[in-house]
């Protein structure tokens, strides 16, 4: 009776979880990753030979080592941590706040008898508009600043997330809930042990989809009008046609994407260790 | 159908001693003229069961024999109160309903252990749900999962147990809130037959050591002589009792009991009652051996 929605699902770090491997299987994967960044050496290198040699022209794709120098030289560009900062925390905090708020309402349209079923329709067509289309007006009422960046983030991270934990909330396993009735357990306890950590893989895909689109939806709300951020820059540096500059920007959301979906495929290998259907590293 | 099943000439089965304990026992479970009418998507109406009527004494063990179909199962979750009935009455312990929620244990087909708990979170799982003391009742699990010869996984996960593990583990959680009665449902049908038999070995173990009420749903017979001391005949559906039939053996009653002159003259009988009802011309009765090998009822 004690237990928090955290330690419902407690890891077994004394538990073997990796599968016994065949001594060739770790070798194998080596080797793919070898290959892996092989490949990547060697498009580099096909777009350093052709830029460089003025078959690209460089305002299309700039030399990597370029972009490269573009990269190191706004590292150390003073304010340019302030623009990252600007945009991770609109994008950390609107996807948060969504996730919390997609969760809070997803219980209450499950626990409330015939909610969903009134809701869902309305929530559907929302989710089909472009939702990134609404930031011309959000930015309109909330202004160039931090606010109306997250309120963007907030808002095209909410639905996804939603959608999916309203569909894992739906998972019915019959012998679970008669095991549950038999003991004549409360909705709410019912929620708690089984449907919860039933939903949990559905809600862990939905946080994936929401990571990829808080990104897009900082970048394009600071697109649409901000003073600072990293999709600021991006317009600034292209207005310079600093294509370089450009390029190293991108790559900076790249790394803020990478970083992202390793935090919540982390969590995600934490709390559903149990589970067959998680996602791979 | 009924009139073909009374005319088999039933075995004496009076030699060897009294089920279980003897003496006068009072009534626990009442089921009188339950029927069951699933209305289909389409308007078609399935009868699951019809008309059937028992009863389970104090600290008997009853099974349920019938083919696939029979609504056996149907009237087992009826009695705990899981599944509503069409007509009939269902008067557990002459509260005039079904057994009441969280005094009672259900053990399923699958074991149905929580993949995201331990072994041993699993069976406190009632006393979490009943909100029973929690340092009490994980003692009490440990001590049920010896029993049911489940050691030195308390804190393995349900994954990484076999399936004939995981069923204990399962007896284990149905006994954990001390139930007045426990319901089973073909808990060892998805076994293989070897861990099947110490399945059935080990319940007679833990029956020797608490004495539970227990309805049994199963479709194979020898299964049914083996374990009960009542084994209810259902036909095929719409399912009712067909026969009621005490069966005496002494127990502990052991795997060579199987080869018993009058344990197989039961299972003649009885396969003879559910096969009639089947419409089978290959299990034709008349003929039927006793010694043949295990025929499977889901012919139907």
């Amino acid at each position: 009776m004690s237990t928090s929605p955290a330690d419902l699902a407690t890891p077994a770090p004394s538990t073997p979880r990796t599968s016994p491997r065949r001594p060739g299987a770790a070798m194998h994967t080596l080797r793919m990753r070898g290959a892996t960044v092989g490949l990547i050496v060697l498009i580099l290198l096909i777009a350093e030979v052709g830029s460089r040699s003025g078959f690209i022209s460089d305002l299309i794709i700039p030399a990597p080592t370029d972009v490269w120098a573009a990269l190191l030289d706004q590292w150390q560009t003073e304010g340019f941590w302030g623009d990252v900062g600007s945009t991770v925390t609109a994008m950390v905090v609107g996807f948060v706040f969504a996730a919390v708020g997609s969760f809070l309402v997803a219980a209450v349209l499950i626990l409330v008898r015939g909610l969903e079923e009134i809701t869902m329709p309305i929530i559907i067509a929302i989710e089909t508009m472009p939702k990134i289309a609404i930031a011309p007006i959000i930015i309109l009422w909330l202004g160039f600043g931090q606010l109306g960046k997250t309120v963007i983030v907030g808002l095209v991270t909410f639905f996804p997330i939603l959608i999916n934990t309203l569909q894992g909330l739906r998972v019915t396993n019959r012998d679970e809930y008669d095991l549950l009735r038999s003991l004549g357990s409360s909705s709410v306890q019912l929620f708690r042990y089984v449907r919860l950590p039933r939903a949990l893989p559905y809600i862990f895909a939905g946080l994936r989809v929401g990571a990829v689109f808080a990104l897009i939806g900082a970048v394009v709300a600071e697109f649409v009008g901000s003073e600072n951020g990293l999709g600021a820059l991006i317009i600034t540096a292209r207005s310079q046609f600093n294509v370089p500059a450009v390029w190293a920007l991108l790559f900076d959301l790249m790394v803020m994407g990478i970083v992202l979906y390793a935090i919540t495929s982390w969590a995600e290998r934490r709390l559903l260790f149990w589970s067959k259907e998680q996602a791979g590293t | 159908m009924t009139n073909a099943s009374r005319s088999v000439e039933r075995p004496m089965t009076d030699a060897e001693g009294s089920p279980q304990d003897g003496g006068p026992r009072s009534m626990r479970l009442r089921v009188e003229d339950v029927s069951k009418v699933y209305s289909g998507a389409d308007g078609v109406d399935s009868v699951a069961a019809k008309g059937v009527s028992f009863d389970v004494r104090d600290g008997e063990f009853v099974s349920l024999v019938g083919p696939s179909g029979c609504g056996k199962t149907t009237i087992l979750k009826a009695c705990a109160g899981l599944m509503p009935i069409t007509s009939g009455r269902i008067d557990y312990e002459g509260t005039g309903r079904p057994a009441k929620a969280g005094t009672y244990g259900m053990v399923f087909q699958t074991p149905t252990l929580l993949p995201w708990w331990t072994v041993l979170e699993n069976v406190v799982l009632p006393a979490r749900v009943l909100g029973l003391d929690m340092a009490r009742s994980r003692r009490r699990a440990a001590e049920l999962l010896e029993l049911v010869g489940l050691t030195g996984v308390d804190d393995r996960y349900p994954g990484e147990l076999s399936g004939g593990m995981q069923q204990r583990a399962s007896l284990a959680r149905a006994l954990l809130h001390e139930p007045d009665m426990v319901f089973m449902d073909e808990p060892f049908g998805a076994l293989d037959a070897i861990t099947r038999d110490t399945m059935n070995d080990l319940l007679q173990t833990v029956q020797r050591e608490l004495r539970q009420t227990v309805l049994f749903v199963t479709h194979s017979i020898q299964e049914a002589i083996w374990l009960s001391d009542r084994v209810l005949v259902m036909s095929r559906g719409p399912g009712r009792v067909i026969d009621d039939v005490p069966i005496d053996f002494a127990r502990p009653r052991g795997i060579a009991l199987s080869a018993d002159e009058r344990f197989r003259e039961l299972e003649l009988m009885l396969k003879q009652e559910l096969y009639t009802s089947l419409d089978a011309p290959g299990l034709d009765t008349t003929s039927l051996d006793a010694t043949g090998p295990d025929q499977e009822l889901e012919r139907s």
